[in-house]
Protein backbone atom coordinates (compact mmCIF):
# COMPACT_ATOMS: atom_id res chain seq x y z
CA UNK A 1 0.00 0.00 0.00
CA UNK A 2 2.86 2.33 0.70
CA UNK A 3 4.17 1.64 -2.51
CA UNK A 4 0.88 2.63 -4.17
CA UNK A 5 0.36 6.07 -2.30
CA UNK A 6 3.99 7.10 -2.72
CA UNK A 7 3.44 6.54 -6.66
CA UNK A 8 0.34 8.77 -6.36
CA UNK A 9 1.66 10.97 -4.74
CA UNK A 10 4.19 11.32 -7.14
CA UNK A 11 1.52 11.85 -9.58
CA UNK A 12 -0.30 14.59 -7.39
CA UNK A 13 3.57 16.10 -7.09
CA UNK A 14 3.90 16.22 -10.76
CA UNK A 15 0.58 18.11 -11.68
CA UNK A 16 1.09 20.53 -8.80
CA UNK A 17 4.73 21.04 -10.04
CA UNK A 18 3.49 22.13 -13.71
CA UNK A 19 1.13 24.51 -12.19
CA UNK A 20 3.22 25.76 -9.61
CA UNK A 21 6.06 26.27 -12.22
CA UNK A 22 4.00 28.54 -13.98
CA UNK A 23 2.91 30.49 -10.87
CA UNK A 24 6.20 30.74 -9.47
CA UNK A 25 7.48 31.92 -12.70
CA UNK A 26 5.15 34.71 -12.25
CA UNK A 27 4.91 35.44 -8.73
CA UNK A 28 9.30 35.69 -8.68
CA UNK A 29 9.02 38.36 -10.93
CA UNK A 30 5.85 40.03 -10.35
CA UNK A 31 6.14 39.59 -6.69
CA UNK A 32 2.22 39.61 -6.12
CA UNK A 33 -0.16 36.70 -5.65
CA UNK A 34 -1.48 36.02 -9.14
CA UNK A 35 -5.15 34.86 -7.98
CA UNK A 36 -6.73 34.84 -11.64
CA UNK A 37 -4.28 32.24 -12.56
CA UNK A 38 -6.70 29.55 -10.55
CA UNK A 39 -9.37 31.01 -13.62
CA UNK A 40 -7.16 30.73 -16.75
CA UNK A 41 -6.50 26.99 -15.32
CA UNK A 42 -10.36 27.00 -15.51
CA UNK A 43 -11.13 28.50 -18.78
CA UNK A 44 -8.75 26.56 -20.26
CA UNK A 45 -10.12 22.81 -19.29
CA UNK A 46 -13.06 24.48 -20.73
CA UNK A 47 -12.14 25.27 -23.80
CA UNK A 48 -10.91 22.20 -24.21
CA UNK A 49 -14.41 20.93 -23.46
CA UNK A 50 -15.72 23.18 -26.18
CA UNK A 51 -13.55 22.19 -28.93
CA UNK A 52 -14.02 18.44 -28.11
CA UNK A 53 -17.87 18.47 -28.04
CA UNK A 54 -17.84 20.59 -31.59
CA UNK A 55 -15.77 17.33 -32.45
CA UNK A 56 -12.00 18.73 -33.06
CA UNK A 57 -9.62 16.30 -32.96
CA UNK A 58 -7.73 15.78 -29.44
CA UNK A 59 -4.60 17.82 -30.75
CA UNK A 60 -6.32 20.75 -32.18
CA UNK A 61 -8.86 21.28 -29.16
CA UNK A 62 -5.37 20.80 -26.81
CA UNK A 63 -3.78 23.60 -28.89
CA UNK A 64 -6.70 25.71 -29.20
CA UNK A 65 -6.94 25.42 -25.06
CA UNK A 66 -2.82 26.19 -24.42
CA UNK A 67 -3.37 29.16 -27.13
CA UNK A 68 -6.21 30.58 -25.76
CA UNK A 69 -4.89 30.27 -21.84
CA UNK A 70 -1.87 32.20 -22.93
CA UNK A 71 -3.95 35.02 -24.52
CA UNK A 72 -6.11 34.84 -21.44
CA UNK A 73 -2.97 35.26 -19.32
CA UNK A 74 -1.76 37.95 -21.30
CA UNK A 75 -5.22 40.00 -21.05
CA UNK A 76 -5.21 39.80 -17.75
CA UNK A 77 -2.06 41.55 -17.73
CA UNK A 78 -2.63 43.77 -20.40
CA UNK A 79 -6.25 44.92 -19.05
CA UNK A 80 -5.81 44.45 -14.84
CA UNK A 81 -1.88 44.19 -14.17
CA UNK A 82 -0.76 46.66 -16.40
CA UNK A 83 -2.58 49.93 -15.22
CA UNK A 84 -2.18 48.93 -11.99
CA UNK A 85 1.76 49.04 -12.69
CA UNK A 86 1.37 52.05 -13.97
CA UNK A 87 0.21 53.72 -11.08
CA UNK A 88 2.74 51.80 -8.99
CA UNK A 89 -0.20 50.20 -7.06
CA UNK A 90 0.88 48.55 -3.79
CA UNK A 91 0.75 44.57 -3.54
CA UNK A 92 -2.49 44.53 -1.58
CA UNK A 93 -4.41 46.40 -4.23
CA UNK A 94 -3.05 43.81 -6.99
CA UNK A 95 -4.40 40.68 -4.71
CA UNK A 96 -7.61 42.13 -4.85
CA UNK A 97 -7.64 43.17 -8.48
CA UNK A 98 -6.58 39.49 -8.92
CA UNK A 99 -9.46 37.74 -7.00
CA UNK A 100 -12.26 39.89 -8.58
CA UNK A 101 -10.62 38.51 -12.28
CA UNK A 102 -11.01 35.07 -10.65
CA UNK A 103 -14.45 35.17 -9.27
CA UNK A 104 -15.75 37.33 -12.19
CA UNK A 105 -14.29 34.51 -14.68
CA UNK A 106 -15.48 31.66 -12.73
CA UNK A 107 -18.60 32.78 -11.94
CA UNK A 108 -18.83 33.53 -16.20
CA UNK A 109 -17.57 30.34 -16.80
CA UNK A 110 -20.02 28.93 -14.46
CA UNK A 111 -23.18 30.78 -16.04
CA UNK A 112 -22.38 29.73 -19.69
CA UNK A 113 -21.29 26.23 -18.96
CA UNK A 114 -23.37 25.02 -15.45
CA UNK A 115 -22.18 24.06 -12.64
CA UNK A 116 -22.14 20.73 -13.05
CA UNK A 117 -19.08 18.32 -13.83
CA UNK A 118 -18.16 17.48 -17.08
CA UNK A 119 -15.49 15.18 -18.57
CA UNK A 120 -13.13 15.93 -21.14
CA UNK A 121 -12.79 11.99 -21.50
CA UNK A 122 -15.12 9.18 -21.34
CA UNK A 123 -14.94 5.64 -20.34
CA UNK A 124 -13.00 3.55 -17.79
CA UNK A 125 -9.10 3.71 -18.34
CA UNK A 126 -7.35 1.07 -19.01
CA UNK A 127 -4.69 0.47 -15.98
CA UNK A 128 -1.77 -0.54 -15.78
CA UNK A 129 0.06 -3.03 -12.97
CA UNK A 130 3.53 -2.80 -12.41
CA UNK A 131 3.74 -5.57 -9.56
CA UNK A 132 1.50 -3.81 -6.38
CA UNK A 133 1.34 -1.01 -8.34
CA UNK A 134 -1.74 0.34 -10.43
CA UNK A 135 -1.59 2.97 -13.02
CA UNK A 136 -3.64 4.70 -15.29
CA UNK A 137 -2.74 5.96 -18.69
CA UNK A 138 -3.24 9.41 -17.91
CA UNK A 139 -1.24 9.02 -14.90
CA UNK A 140 1.21 7.78 -17.04
CA UNK A 141 0.51 11.23 -19.48
CA UNK A 142 1.28 13.38 -16.46
CA UNK A 143 4.34 11.77 -15.04
CA UNK A 144 5.66 11.93 -18.38
CA UNK A 145 4.40 15.17 -19.00
CA UNK A 146 5.80 16.45 -15.94
CA UNK A 147 9.08 15.26 -16.95
CA UNK A 148 9.26 17.26 -19.99
CA UNK A 149 8.20 20.55 -19.14
CA UNK A 150 10.41 20.62 -16.34
CA UNK A 151 13.35 19.80 -17.91
CA UNK A 152 12.24 22.27 -20.73
CA UNK A 153 11.91 25.16 -17.85
CA UNK A 154 15.21 23.96 -16.11
CA UNK A 155 16.92 24.81 -19.43
CA UNK A 156 14.92 27.72 -20.42
CA UNK A 157 15.66 29.39 -17.20
CA UNK A 158 19.53 28.41 -16.93
CA UNK A 159 20.85 28.00 -20.10
CA UNK A 160 18.59 31.37 -22.18
CA UNK A 161 19.56 34.44 -22.84
CA UNK A 162 15.68 35.17 -22.15
CA UNK A 163 15.43 32.69 -18.99
CA UNK A 164 18.36 35.29 -17.43
CA UNK A 165 16.48 38.11 -18.24
CA UNK A 166 13.64 36.75 -16.33
CA UNK A 167 15.76 35.62 -13.14
CA UNK A 168 17.07 39.24 -12.82
CA UNK A 169 13.89 40.45 -13.53
CA UNK A 170 13.17 38.29 -10.06
CA UNK A 171 16.42 40.27 -8.26
CA UNK A 172 15.69 43.60 -9.36
CA UNK A 173 12.85 44.68 -12.14
CA UNK A 174 13.59 48.61 -11.94
CA UNK A 175 17.64 48.10 -12.95
CA UNK A 176 16.62 45.84 -15.81
CA UNK A 177 15.24 48.68 -17.73
CA UNK A 178 18.91 49.84 -17.33
CA UNK A 179 19.84 47.23 -19.33
CA UNK A 180 18.00 48.06 -22.28
CA UNK A 181 14.95 45.64 -21.57
CA UNK A 182 11.46 46.29 -22.39
CA UNK A 183 9.90 45.23 -18.92
CA UNK A 184 6.50 45.32 -20.52
CA UNK A 185 6.90 43.14 -22.74
CA UNK A 186 8.84 40.96 -20.79
CA UNK A 187 6.07 40.98 -18.53
CA UNK A 188 3.84 40.03 -21.58
CA UNK A 189 6.24 37.13 -22.14
CA UNK A 190 6.10 35.91 -18.37
CA UNK A 191 2.28 35.58 -18.32
CA UNK A 192 2.13 33.81 -21.46
CA UNK A 193 4.83 30.94 -20.61
CA UNK A 194 2.93 30.97 -16.77
CA UNK A 195 -0.52 30.54 -18.43
CA UNK A 196 0.93 28.13 -20.77
CA UNK A 197 1.54 25.79 -17.72
CA UNK A 198 -1.59 26.46 -16.29
CA UNK A 199 -3.07 24.86 -18.98
CA UNK A 200 -1.42 22.26 -19.20
CA UNK A 201 -2.28 21.37 -15.43
CA UNK A 202 -5.74 21.95 -15.80
CA UNK A 203 -5.96 19.83 -19.70
CA UNK A 204 -4.16 16.63 -17.85
CA UNK A 205 -6.54 17.09 -14.55
CA UNK A 206 -9.40 17.43 -16.70
CA UNK A 207 -8.96 14.38 -18.19
CA UNK A 208 -8.54 12.19 -15.13
CA UNK A 209 -11.17 13.59 -13.36
CA UNK A 210 -13.16 15.93 -15.20
CA UNK A 211 -14.07 19.60 -14.89
CA UNK A 212 -16.06 22.08 -13.31
CA UNK A 213 -16.28 25.87 -13.06
CA UNK A 214 -14.63 25.85 -9.25
CA UNK A 215 -11.91 23.15 -9.82
CA UNK A 216 -9.46 26.07 -9.72
CA UNK A 217 -8.56 27.12 -5.97
CA UNK A 218 -7.64 23.88 -4.75
CA UNK A 219 -4.46 23.26 -7.48
CA UNK A 220 -3.49 27.26 -7.34
CA UNK A 221 -3.45 26.77 -3.22
CA UNK A 222 -1.66 23.74 -3.38
CA UNK A 223 0.96 25.53 -5.97
CA UNK A 224 1.17 28.44 -3.84
CA UNK A 225 2.26 26.34 -1.22
CA UNK A 226 4.40 24.69 -3.50
CA UNK A 227 6.34 27.81 -4.41
CA UNK A 228 6.32 28.89 -0.64
CA UNK A 229 7.88 25.36 0.95
CA UNK A 230 10.27 25.30 -2.13
CA UNK A 231 11.48 29.01 -2.52
CA UNK A 232 10.69 31.61 -4.86
CA UNK A 233 13.83 32.11 -7.00
CA UNK A 234 14.13 28.28 -7.88
CA UNK A 235 12.29 25.60 -10.32
CA UNK A 236 14.35 22.85 -8.38
CA UNK A 237 12.65 24.34 -5.46
CA UNK A 238 9.37 24.33 -6.93
CA UNK A 239 9.27 20.89 -7.27
CA UNK A 240 10.92 19.78 -4.57
CA UNK A 241 8.19 21.54 -2.56
CA UNK A 242 5.15 20.03 -4.99
CA UNK A 243 6.52 16.61 -4.74
CA UNK A 244 6.86 17.18 -0.96
CA UNK A 245 3.17 18.93 -0.96
CA UNK A 246 2.09 15.48 -3.37
CA UNK A 247 3.32 12.77 -1.42
CA UNK A 248 2.69 13.99 2.20
CA UNK A 249 -1.20 14.74 1.04
CA UNK A 250 -1.11 10.92 -0.43
CA UNK A 251 0.08 9.80 3.16
CA UNK A 252 -2.44 11.91 5.10
CA UNK A 253 -5.24 9.82 2.83
CA UNK A 254 -3.60 6.74 3.09
CA UNK A 255 -3.41 6.65 6.70
CA UNK A 256 -5.76 9.32 7.99
CA UNK A 257 -8.57 10.81 6.29
CA UNK A 258 -9.33 12.95 2.97
CA UNK A 259 -10.21 15.19 4.90
CA UNK A 260 -6.93 15.88 6.31
CA UNK A 261 -4.83 16.82 3.31
CA UNK A 262 -5.79 20.17 3.38
CA UNK A 263 -5.23 20.60 7.00
CA UNK A 264 -1.79 19.00 6.90
CA UNK A 265 -0.88 20.82 3.45
CA UNK A 266 -1.75 24.41 4.60
CA UNK A 267 -0.16 23.40 8.84
CA UNK A 268 3.12 23.01 6.74
CA UNK A 269 3.17 26.46 5.05
CA UNK A 270 2.68 28.05 8.67
CA UNK A 271 5.54 26.02 9.61
CA UNK A 272 7.85 26.72 6.86
CA UNK A 273 6.71 30.66 6.93
CA UNK A 274 7.17 30.70 10.94
CA UNK A 275 10.92 28.63 10.88
CA UNK A 276 12.15 27.87 7.12
CA UNK A 277 10.65 31.19 5.16
CA UNK A 278 13.18 30.94 2.76
CA UNK A 279 11.99 27.44 1.50
CA UNK A 280 13.31 24.38 1.20
CA UNK A 281 16.29 25.71 -1.46
CA UNK A 282 17.17 28.98 0.38
CA UNK A 283 18.90 32.03 -1.86
CA UNK A 284 20.97 33.35 0.77
CA UNK A 285 21.46 36.84 1.59
CA UNK A 286 24.37 39.07 2.54
CA UNK A 287 24.22 40.70 5.79
CA UNK A 288 23.98 44.36 4.15
CA UNK A 289 20.73 43.16 2.09
CA UNK A 290 18.54 41.74 5.49
CA UNK B 1 17.12 79.78 -24.04
CA UNK B 2 19.61 79.21 -26.54
CA UNK B 3 18.58 76.40 -29.10
CA UNK B 4 21.10 73.36 -29.79
CA UNK B 5 23.26 74.47 -33.22
CA UNK B 6 24.80 71.32 -34.19
CA UNK B 7 28.60 70.97 -33.78
CA UNK B 8 30.72 68.50 -35.03
CA UNK B 9 31.62 65.21 -33.03
CA UNK B 10 29.31 66.44 -30.47
CA UNK B 11 27.31 63.49 -29.27
CA UNK B 12 25.12 65.09 -26.60
CA UNK B 13 23.77 68.27 -26.00
CA UNK B 14 21.67 69.61 -23.00
CA UNK B 15 20.12 73.12 -23.26
CA UNK B 16 18.04 74.96 -20.44
CA UNK B 17 17.28 71.79 -18.86
CA UNK B 18 15.28 72.93 -15.19
CA UNK B 19 14.07 70.32 -12.62
CA UNK B 20 11.84 70.68 -9.27
CA UNK B 21 11.45 68.96 -6.88
CA UNK B 22 8.34 69.83 -4.34
CA UNK B 23 8.90 73.50 -5.94
CA UNK B 24 12.44 73.39 -4.72
CA UNK B 25 14.40 74.22 -8.30
CA UNK B 26 17.35 71.76 -8.57
CA UNK B 27 18.43 72.51 -11.98
CA UNK B 28 17.63 75.46 -13.31
CA UNK B 29 18.68 76.66 -17.12
CA UNK B 30 21.47 73.71 -17.40
CA UNK B 31 23.31 73.38 -20.57
CA UNK B 32 25.81 70.92 -21.61
CA UNK B 33 27.86 69.61 -24.58
CA UNK B 34 29.53 66.21 -24.59
CA UNK B 35 31.79 65.61 -27.44
CA UNK B 36 33.19 62.30 -28.82
CA UNK B 37 36.41 60.95 -26.76
CA UNK B 38 35.86 63.36 -24.11
CA UNK B 39 35.90 62.17 -20.28
CA UNK B 40 34.33 65.17 -18.56
CA UNK B 41 34.46 65.43 -14.88
CA UNK B 42 31.30 67.30 -12.77
CA UNK B 43 31.81 68.54 -9.63
CA UNK B 44 29.40 69.75 -7.11
CA UNK B 45 28.45 69.98 -3.52
CA UNK B 46 26.13 67.13 -1.82
CA UNK B 47 22.62 68.55 -3.21
CA UNK B 48 23.62 70.64 -5.44
CA UNK B 49 21.71 68.20 -8.54
CA UNK B 50 24.30 65.98 -9.87
CA UNK B 51 22.56 62.75 -9.56
CA UNK B 52 19.58 64.40 -10.46
CA UNK B 53 21.03 65.92 -13.87
CA UNK B 54 22.40 62.34 -14.30
CA UNK B 55 19.30 60.58 -13.28
CA UNK B 56 17.60 62.65 -16.65
CA UNK B 57 20.18 61.71 -19.25
CA UNK B 58 19.89 58.18 -18.40
CA UNK B 59 16.32 58.43 -18.55
CA UNK B 60 15.36 57.47 -15.47
CA UNK B 61 13.81 61.14 -14.69
CA UNK B 62 11.82 63.80 -17.08
CA UNK B 63 13.01 67.44 -16.88
CA UNK B 64 10.16 70.05 -16.60
CA UNK B 65 11.76 72.34 -19.24
CA UNK B 66 14.75 71.91 -21.49
CA UNK B 67 16.34 69.92 -24.61
CA UNK B 68 18.93 66.81 -24.79
CA UNK B 69 19.91 66.09 -27.98
CA UNK B 70 21.56 63.09 -28.81
CA UNK B 71 23.78 62.13 -32.14
CA UNK B 72 25.19 58.86 -31.85
CA UNK B 73 27.08 57.69 -35.24
CA UNK B 74 24.75 60.12 -37.38
CA UNK B 75 21.66 58.60 -35.66
CA UNK B 76 20.14 62.25 -34.29
CA UNK B 77 17.36 62.37 -31.79
CA UNK B 78 15.51 65.29 -29.66
CA UNK B 79 13.73 65.38 -26.82
CA UNK B 80 12.04 68.49 -25.24
CA UNK B 81 9.97 69.53 -22.27
CA UNK B 82 7.06 70.48 -21.69
CA UNK B 83 6.26 67.46 -24.08
CA UNK B 84 3.12 67.77 -26.13
CA UNK B 85 0.35 65.66 -25.25
CA UNK B 86 0.17 63.79 -28.45
CA UNK B 87 3.17 62.73 -28.20
CA UNK B 88 2.62 60.76 -25.13
CA UNK B 89 0.49 59.08 -27.15
CA UNK B 90 3.14 57.51 -29.15
CA UNK B 91 4.38 54.55 -27.63
CA UNK B 92 7.27 54.87 -29.56
CA UNK B 93 8.81 58.09 -28.37
CA UNK B 94 8.60 57.46 -24.61
CA UNK B 95 11.69 58.76 -22.67
CA UNK B 96 12.76 55.95 -20.78
CA UNK B 97 15.75 54.25 -19.48
CA UNK B 98 15.41 51.14 -21.69
CA UNK B 99 15.43 53.85 -24.89
CA UNK B 100 18.00 55.65 -23.83
CA UNK B 101 20.18 52.36 -23.43
CA UNK B 102 19.51 51.46 -26.66
CA UNK B 103 19.95 55.28 -28.46
CA UNK B 104 23.58 54.27 -26.57
CA UNK B 105 23.95 56.00 -22.99
CA UNK B 106 25.06 53.75 -20.49
CA UNK B 107 25.28 54.14 -16.50
CA UNK B 108 27.23 52.97 -13.48
CA UNK B 109 25.46 53.88 -9.83
CA UNK B 110 26.80 55.65 -7.34
CA UNK B 111 25.57 52.32 -4.78
CA UNK B 112 25.74 48.81 -5.95
CA UNK B 113 23.54 47.49 -8.21
CA UNK B 114 23.24 43.79 -8.44
CA UNK B 115 21.30 40.74 -9.63
CA UNK B 116 22.31 38.98 -5.71
CA UNK B 117 21.69 35.82 -6.71
CA UNK B 118 23.18 35.79 -9.79
CA UNK B 119 26.82 35.16 -10.81
CA UNK B 120 29.36 38.18 -11.88
CA UNK B 121 29.36 37.13 -15.05
CA UNK B 122 25.39 36.06 -15.52
CA UNK B 123 25.06 40.31 -14.47
CA UNK B 124 27.58 41.13 -17.01
CA UNK B 125 25.53 39.19 -19.76
CA UNK B 126 21.97 40.45 -19.25
CA UNK B 127 23.25 43.72 -20.04
CA UNK B 128 23.69 43.31 -23.42
CA UNK B 129 20.53 44.66 -24.88
CA UNK B 130 19.21 43.46 -28.36
CA UNK B 131 20.45 39.73 -28.55
CA UNK B 132 17.55 37.59 -30.09
CA UNK B 133 17.96 35.28 -27.20
CA UNK B 134 15.20 37.98 -25.44
CA UNK B 135 12.51 36.08 -27.90
CA UNK B 136 11.72 32.98 -25.84
CA UNK B 137 10.96 30.59 -29.10
CA UNK B 138 14.16 32.03 -30.18
CA UNK B 139 15.72 31.15 -27.14
CA UNK B 140 15.15 27.74 -27.39
CA UNK B 141 15.28 27.10 -31.01
CA UNK B 142 17.59 29.13 -32.87
CA UNK B 143 21.44 28.86 -33.51
CA UNK B 144 22.03 32.12 -34.16
CA UNK B 145 20.28 33.56 -30.61
CA UNK B 146 22.45 30.36 -28.93
CA UNK B 147 25.91 31.76 -31.32
CA UNK B 148 25.05 35.43 -30.08
CA UNK B 149 24.56 34.05 -26.46
CA UNK B 150 28.26 32.63 -26.54
CA UNK B 151 29.36 35.59 -27.82
CA UNK B 152 27.74 37.32 -25.46
CA UNK B 153 29.41 35.43 -22.67
CA UNK B 154 32.97 35.50 -24.03
CA UNK B 155 32.82 39.36 -24.17
CA UNK B 156 31.65 39.62 -20.63
CA UNK B 157 34.37 37.11 -19.70
CA UNK B 158 36.88 39.11 -21.74
CA UNK B 159 35.80 42.42 -20.08
CA UNK B 160 35.61 41.14 -16.32
CA UNK B 161 38.83 39.62 -16.56
CA UNK B 162 40.31 43.01 -17.82
CA UNK B 163 38.83 44.28 -14.39
CA UNK B 164 40.62 41.68 -12.13
CA UNK B 165 37.78 39.57 -11.97
CA UNK B 166 38.94 36.59 -14.26
CA UNK B 167 38.85 34.30 -11.49
CA UNK B 168 35.65 35.52 -10.23
CA UNK B 169 33.21 34.84 -13.30
CA UNK B 170 30.81 31.82 -11.46
CA UNK B 171 30.99 33.63 -8.19
CA UNK B 172 27.32 34.24 -6.67
CA UNK B 173 27.60 38.41 -6.76
CA UNK B 174 25.91 38.10 -3.63
CA UNK B 175 29.23 36.74 -1.77
CA UNK B 176 31.95 38.82 -3.13
CA UNK B 177 33.24 41.18 -1.63
CA UNK B 178 32.41 44.96 -1.93
CA UNK B 179 35.16 46.32 -4.05
CA UNK B 180 34.36 43.20 -6.65
CA UNK B 181 30.60 44.24 -6.62
CA UNK B 182 32.00 47.71 -7.30
CA UNK B 183 33.85 46.62 -10.27
CA UNK B 184 31.22 44.33 -11.86
CA UNK B 185 28.71 47.13 -11.50
CA UNK B 186 31.65 49.14 -13.99
CA UNK B 187 32.35 45.99 -15.75
CA UNK B 188 27.99 45.90 -16.78
CA UNK B 189 28.41 48.79 -18.89
CA UNK B 190 30.46 47.48 -21.75
CA UNK B 191 28.37 44.87 -23.39
CA UNK B 192 26.16 47.81 -23.81
CA UNK B 193 28.74 49.65 -26.13
CA UNK B 194 27.45 52.75 -25.33
CA UNK B 195 28.57 55.97 -26.55
CA UNK B 196 28.04 57.99 -23.40
CA UNK B 197 29.10 56.25 -19.93
CA UNK B 198 28.01 58.19 -17.05
CA UNK B 199 29.88 57.26 -13.71
CA UNK B 200 28.40 58.63 -10.74
CA UNK B 201 31.40 58.55 -7.99
CA UNK B 202 31.31 54.73 -9.35
CA UNK B 203 34.99 54.48 -7.99
CA UNK B 204 34.24 56.03 -4.61
CA UNK B 205 35.14 52.54 -1.70
CA UNK B 206 37.74 51.36 -4.82
CA UNK B 207 41.44 51.18 -3.91
CA UNK B 208 43.90 53.28 -5.77
CA UNK B 209 45.38 50.99 -8.03
CA UNK B 210 42.27 49.66 -9.09
CA UNK B 211 40.62 53.42 -9.71
CA UNK B 212 43.82 54.28 -11.77
CA UNK B 213 43.28 51.13 -14.01
CA UNK B 214 39.69 52.32 -14.34
CA UNK B 215 40.31 55.55 -15.54
CA UNK B 216 43.41 54.74 -17.89
CA UNK B 217 40.37 52.04 -19.38
CA UNK B 218 38.14 54.67 -20.43
CA UNK B 219 40.65 56.95 -21.54
CA UNK B 220 42.25 53.97 -24.02
CA UNK B 221 38.58 53.27 -25.31
CA UNK B 222 38.34 49.85 -23.73
CA UNK B 223 35.95 51.32 -20.98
Amino acid sequence: MILQLLVNGIITGSLISIMAIGFGIIYSTTNFFHIAYGSVYVVAAYIMHTFLSWHFPFIISLAMSLFFAVVIGVLIELLVYKPLHKKRAPQGIYLISSLGVYILMINITALIFGNETKLLSYGIEKSIHFGDVILTKIQIAQCVTFILLSILSLFFMHYTRIGKTIQAMGCNARLLEFCGVNLQKLRFIIFAIGSFFAGVASILTGLDVGIDPYMGMIPLLNAVTAVILGGIKRIEGIIAGAFFIGITQNLVIGYLSGRWESVVTFSMLILFFLYQSGGIIKVKKRAEEL
Amino acid sequence: MPTITEKENTVLSVRGLKKSFGGQAILDDISVDLKQGEVVLLRGENGSGKTTLVNILTGNLEPDKGEIHLNFNGNKELFSWPRHWWKALNPFDHFTPERLVWEGVGRVWQDIRLFPTMSTLENVMVFAPGLRGENPVLALISNCAKKENRQNKKISSEWLGKLGLGDRLDSSCDKIPLGQMKRVAIARARPQKPWILLFPSSSFGMCLHRKLQLLFSIRSGNG
